[in-house]
């Protein structure tokens, strides 16, 4: 029954790198406990926080604690494990009960009911999560400074599941495991630290093979910054390449699908094809980097950086056929290749290590590539550009300081981290790209630099792309524009719309054009730009016409105000309802008035207008 | 060029679909909104229009892409012959049929070649053209100004409607009061008035 294979083949036919560790005991139902296991190269002990496969893949991955190991007789092996809600998770009971919480806090579900703890296969284990519990609970260890720092959560309350509320003090029986598991662990300062160190060297992980898991040893301030940098140079491709970024991940996701094809999506699957995503982002970014150095006119870092590419790849391919026995695509397929590196730690270490190294060099090329690119007129736009870096930055920040805190963490955990980071980044840019909330973080960003126009005067019916044109055509200069949409409030004769330009300078030159010159659209109208000024929108609009009477007692009433109706006509809100319809009415009588006058106006100006 | 009439043939038939709702509370939400247009029909989206370019503080509006254009209209119908209330009373939303103009993602008119005609200051049209400019751009001022207009009358409107109701209120709380604690028996007794209670 017991499996010491350290590979075998799972269902789907894929090779699954699984390993009992512990026996801990065996229940009445023939289901054995285990204290830990290894599953592709990481061991994961009892009370272990991992991370787990959201079946959303497009959402943050689940993380829970291990609070058991089984393997049933059917071969079914199972961990159940304790959850923890990210903030993003419980939200709404966040904000309800305005509770304030930290920025990489999470909240262990407690009481009873659905949403504490579920039942897993091992294979939606997508890796280890390092938490701490910051709880001021006398049995819990506090943890040092260093722990802290290097934690990538921290939690110390508890969210109700039933109840929907937060407790500041976790219960003593969650989930029916004793609460002490759930605090830091005695032993955790030893293993804290370096927690791939811990699965290697730590003598009480049994049977884990050594000669495979030696964590490279970094020095940690350095590391720290070429870390920095390496997460820079994400946001930097990303930003320079988002175009050509989407080709190129269409073709590197092939490997993706293939594997899907080969056999029913299983939750290792799903985990596996992530890690081959991701290494593909780090392989793919370096050696188009160096193409497109190649390019340029700084021959030098292009040549070094090519390289060293060659090396890095040179270097990969023995240990690989060594390691995993080349399969006959192996070779040719760098999806394969992926696939197979995916399972040999220490390369991959060696690897992250050395792209880390090469991207500290190809900082300053990528600085001007990027400036070159923007002279080409390349599709990207500087709002974008600017927008995604600032994003970026601003998430960079939270993941700085974990990838500081985790200085003398091993680099390959650093590394998946900073992947993940572009994975993320990645998901922004395909899901929301073109949406209203990164339009308005583009115009706000446009705004701040004086890149934003707002142009006046358009035919109403105007797209989007046919205003673009025009300032192409007729301003030679290139600009993201958004048509405003017409409400009722708005003249019916003057469309407009904000357009977003690379520079200051160029939405300079368009406005001064548009001021000495007339730019005539067809049906007589002269194009009007103006720059668009800062302007301060109230945060919480005022809104006129919410009545509730104070120290209100009828429930009735209170329940009311949360439905959507039709009132009727007995009512005192019908009645003044009607005051408000019939200012409605009047309002928009004046409107019309207002734009009629406008209309006529306009007509007879037009009417001067000489034809040629 | 087929391609792109069928695009823009499908999009005017989902401007057809589509009920432009203003006068919306801030506390308005998709769900609310969903929920609330879903006592009429199936709501296929909903589109809180951004208000990019008005300085002013107007009121949330709203596109609601419904399935079909009988239920759009129905809309129309029941909102402009009942006040209909939304996240709050008793200001009533409104609903107007959508328009092409109100969409921001209105894709280009098939078949509309747009060419422009630079100006220079030598042009005999010119000044005409800086007149139009001036004027246009007076009449965006103008519409402002209304709506600012507009926005203080609501404001007078509801504190109004406040007091009346305040005082409604309070009649009623005392009437509740006067009948609860048996003060009316006695008022009736003293105008030598008869009362029953039922």
């Amino acid at each position: 029954m017991l499996r010491s294979e350290g590979e075998e083949i799972d269902n789907t036919g894929n090779t699954l790198d699984f390993k009992w560790g512990k026996l801990k005991g065996k229940t009445r139902e023939g289901i054995q406990l285990y204290e830990s296991f290894m599953l592709d190269k990481v061991e994961y002990c009892l009370y272990d926080c991992v991370y787990l496969q959201n079946e959303d893949e497009s959402k943050e991955n689940h993380i829970g604690k291990i609070v058991k190991i089984m393997d049933s007789p059917n071969n079914q092996r199972k961990v159940k494990t304790v959850w923890f809600f990210r903030p993003s998770q419980v939200e709404n009971w966040l904000r309800e009960r305005q509770v304030a919480f930290l920025v990489h806090e999470i909240f262990l579900a407690s009481g009873e009911g659905r949403g504490v703890a579920n039942i897993n296969p091992v294979e939606a284990i997508a890796g280890k999560c390092y938490v701490v519990c910051t709880s001021k609970d006398i049995k819990n260890r506090q943890p040092s400074e260093e722990e802290r720092r290097k934690a990538e959560f921290v939690f110390s309350r508890a969210f109700d599941v039933r109840e929907f509320t937060f407790l500041d003090k976790l219960d003593d029986i969650i989930s029916g495991i004793k609460v002490e598991h759930f605090f830091n662990s005695k032993e955790w300062s030893a293993l804290s630290g370096d927690q791939e160190r811990k699965e290697v060297e730590n003598p009480k992980s049994s049977g884990s093979e050594k000669e495979n898991l030696q964590a490279p040893i970094v020095q940690g301030g350095e590391d720290t910054k070429l870390k920095s940098q390496g997460v820079l140079y994400h946001s930097g491709s990303l930003r320079s390449t988002s175009f050509e970024e989407t080709v190129r991940l269409g073709s590197s996701t092939k490997p993706k699908i293939r594997c899907k094809d080969a056999g029913a999506l299983s939750g290792f699957h799903a985990s596996q094809d992530r890690t081959i995503d991701r290494r593909i982002f780090s392989s793919e970014f370096p050696s188009k980097r160096a193409k497109l150095a190649g390019k340029e006119a700084d021959p030098k870092p292009a040549g070094e950086k090519g390289r060293k590419d060659d090396r890095v790849i040179l270097s990969k391919r023995p240990t690989k056929f060594v390691d995993r026995g080349a399969t006959p695509e192996l070779a040719q397929d760098k999806g394969t290749n992926t696939h197979a590196q995916y399972h040999n730690i220490r390369e991959r270490e060696k690897d992250s290590a050395r792209h880390d190294r090469r991207l500290s060099t190809t900082i300053t090329t990528e600085k001007q590539l990027d400036h070159s690119e923007r002279r080409e007129g390349a599709i990207d736009f500087v709002g974008q550009h600017n927008w995604i870096s600032s994003t970026l930055n601003h998430n960079d920040k939270g993941t700085m300081l974990l990838n500081k805190e985790a200085s003398e963490a091993p680099q390959q955990n650093k590394m998946i981290k900073s992947d993940c980071h572009t994975v993320e980044a990645q998901k922004v840019d395909k899901t929301k790209w073109f949406k209203e909330f990164t339009w308005k973080d583009k115009m706000d960003c446009a705004r701040s630099k004086g890149t934003l126009v707002r142009l006046q005067n358009l035919d109403p019916s105007y797209s989007a792309a046919e205003i673009e044109e025009i300032i192409l055509t007729y301003l030679k200069v290139r600009c993201t524009a958004k048509v405003s949409q017409q409400i009722k409030f708005t003249g019916p004769h003057n469309g407009q719309a904000l357009l977003v330009f690379k520079t200051e300078e160029k939405a300079a030159m368009v406005i001064k054009q548009l001021r000495d010159r007339c730019l005539m659209l067809p049906n007589g109208r002269p194009l009007i730009a103006q720059r668009e000024a800062p302007s301060v929108l109230p945060k919480s609009a005022k809104y006129y016409g919410n009545l509730t009477v104070d120290r209100i007692k009828h429930r009735e009433q209170k329940d009311a105000v949360s439905t959507s109706h039709c009132a009727q006509p007995n009512t005192i809100e019908y009645e003044l309802s009607l005051d408000w319809i019939l200012y409605q009415k009047r309002s928009e009588a004046s409107r019309q008035t207002l734009f009629e006058g406008h209309g006529k106006e306009l007509a007879t100006l037009k009417a001067q207008l000489k034809q040629y | 060029m087929g391609n792109s009439t069928e695009e823009y043939a499908a999009f005017e038939e989902k401007v057809k679909r589509t009920v432009y709702i203003d006068n919306l509370s801030p506390l308005v939400t998709d769900a609310v909104l969903k929920t609330a247009l879903g006592q009429f029909g199936t709501v296929e989206s909903v589109q809180f229009i951004p208000n990019y370019v008005e300085p002013k503080n107007i009121p949330q509006c709203a596109l609601v892409v419904m399935q079909t254009e009988k239920q759009a209209k129905a809309i129309i119908f029941e909102m402009s012959n009942f006040p209909f209330m939304m996240s709050g009373m008793p200001r009533p939303v409104r609903a107007l049929p959508a328009e092409v103009k109100m969409f921001a993602d209105r894709p280009i008119k098939p078949g509309r070649r747009i060419t422009c005609q630079w100006l220079d200051p030598s042009d005999r049209n010119f000044d005409v053209a800086q007149k139009l400019k001036e004027v246009t751009q007076r009449h965006a001022r103008e519409a402002s100004y209304l709506l600012q207009l507009q926005l203080e009358e609501e404001e007078k409107l509801a504190a109004e409607q406040s007091e009346t109701l305040k005082t409604n209120y309070k009649k009623c709380e005392m009437l509740e009061s006067l009948f609860s604690d048996g003060s009316h028996g006695r008022l009736a007794y003293r105008y030598n008035l008869k009362v029953t209670d039922d």
